[in-house]
């Protein structure tokens, strides 16, 4: 264990959604008014159906979509009018969404280099999470001349460098082949173990959901069917 | 004797005649400041306006951008009576809103004198350039470039804490050098080669571009043998520039006019 895992143990916090829901046109609810209470530290999958707006509620978590009622609370502070970066939540995307002109050092550093870290700081804390990942002899690289599943470690170093409390992941191992996808999952859950942030995961794969998930949210038109 | 495929013994006297006797040095030098004024600022306008449109909600979005590629339909040669007209007093769009507003009206019973605000731009830099940089090409070459980058990596930069400002520097700018370069070049040999506003909105020698320079080494005066050992060499030495852009810059060009590239 070193200083990245407690720090985000220590960050890691419960999600709270109350009457949340989304519209896109005022009429037609994407997302009907929902509850639901994701605990601290905890490993929620959301699974459900293509359309049911699983990566909707997703994204209004993680702040790029908005609400359009309800509240979103992480522990006890109300996010659901903040914007991404200061919700203090990280997110690994469907087609990892790599900076592609970076070398995966600047990929992982670059919310830090937003931030205003300092270059010493920036550094150490990179190789930190790389060496977790094992990508710490890839840094020079760009992503192009990287594997899938290389890619996919990046994505998710880009996600956790910054020490999130919040962990969102879209749909990560869609774009994986079969082998691959299952040694990813054993990753994601020895990671979760170490790092035991607060983490959403996005799925549509029923086998995915029940090895990653202390609990699995089912999702259904919008509506949770089973929590 | 057909076309001769190198050139005779008088080419070297040629071309220092031309470096001697005329004014094409100067012109050249007018044509590089209009060919990389035009080419730089129609870069960063269709970069600006291409943002604007594709990664932000924009009222009337559409409408707006299919309004750009109507300049491609009103080239320069088309509007160019309006334009001389415009670049030969910069404000007259002004005095004609005084005019019609019926505020010169009282201007002119209080002070005696209407407003008559002129300002010329012609045989200028600025209005040799300014007619020409914005056009819808470039705003189009962008569009499409931005269209298939990853809207994930739109939603991966604001998670990352950058906002538009730092997205645009730090992550589109990078990735669009390739449409720049081709954009830059596209645009650098239209400003080179532009014949009929420099011819219009220079009116001093020392002016005009390289390629009106040319144009006028042969006299207008009827019966007088042009030199044409000259004006050959004179067209060898004008192209010479543009043919050295495209040599340096043409990987580029391949590669971002195709879009579909990774």
């Amino acid at each position: 264990m070193n200083a990245i895992d407690t720090a985000i143990r220590e960050a890691a916090s419960a999600i709270m959604l109350d009457k949340v829901s989304k519209s896109y046109d005022g009429t037609t609810e994407v997302i009907p008014p929902l509850d639901a209470e994701l605990r601290a530290g905890e490993f929620t999958v959301v699974l459900g159906p293509s359309g049911c707006g699983k990566s909707t509620l997703m994204q209004m978590i993680a702040g790029p979509e908005r609400v359009s009622g309800g509240t979103i609370s992480f522990g006890t502070r109300q996010v659901q009018d903040l914007e991404p970066k200061q919700r203090g939540c990280a997110m690994v995307f469907q087609n990892y969404a790599l900076y592609p002109h970076m070398s995966v050092f600047d990929n992982i550093a670059y919310s830090l280099k937003v931030a205003g870290m300092p270059k010493p700081e920036r550094v150490e804390r990179v190789e930190a999470v790389a060496k977790m990942l094992g990508l710490f002899d890839l840094l020079a690289r760009k992503p192009g001349q990287l594997s899938g599943g290389q890619r996919q470690r990046v994505a998710i170093g880009r996600a956790i460098v910054r020490e999130p409390g919040v962990l969102l992941f879209d749909e990560p191992l869609s774009n994986l082949d079969a082998q691959l996808r299952h040694d990813m999952r054993m990753e994601l859950a020895e990671l979760h173990r170490r790092i035991g942030a607060t983490t959403v995961f996005v799925t549509h794969d029923r086998v995915e959901a029940m090895t990653l998930a202390d609990r699995i949210l089912i999702l259904n038109k919008g509506r949770i069917e089973q929590f | 004797m057909g076309l001769a495929r190198y050139p005779g013994d008088q080419f070297l006297t040629n071309v220092v005649r031309i470096f001697s006797e005329t004014l094409i040095p100067q012109q050249m030098a007018n044509s590089l400041v209009v060919a990389v004024g035009d080419a730089l600022v129609t870069c960063v306008l269709s970069f600006i306006s291409a943002y604007a449109l594709v990664f932000f909600p924009v009222r009337w979005g559409s409408v707006v951008f299919a309004l750009i590629p109507a300049t491609i339909m009103l080239p320069l040669d088309i509007r160019v009576i309006t334009t001389y007209q415009v670049a030969s007093n910069v404000l007259s769009p002004i005095n004609a809103l005084l005019d019609i507003t019926g505020v010169n009206g009282l201007i002119a019973q209080v002070f005696g004198a209407p407003v008559m605000l002129e300002w010329s731009v012609l045989n200028t830099h600025f209005g040799l350039i300014a007619p020409l940089v914005a056009h819808g090409t470039g705003t189009f070459l962008f569009r499409q470039f931005f269209l298939v980058l990853p809207r994930d990596l739109v939603k991966a930069a604001r998670m990352d804490g950058a906002g538009p400002i730092r997205f645009l520097f730090d992550i589109l700018l990078p990735l669009s050098r390739p449409s720049f370069a081709a954009l830059f070049v596209l645009t650098f040999l239209g400003g080179w080669t532009q014949y009929l506003w420099p011819l219009v909105a220079s009116s001093t020698p020392n002016m005009q571009t390289a390629v009106v320079g040319l144009a006028r080494l042969a006299p207008d005066t009827e019966g007088v043998m042009p030199d044409f050992p000259l004006i050959m060499a004179g067209a060898v030495v004008v192209s010479i520039i543009p043919l050295v852009m495209i040599a340096v810059l043409q990987r580029y060009l391949v590669r971002g006019l195709v879009l579909s590239e990774k």
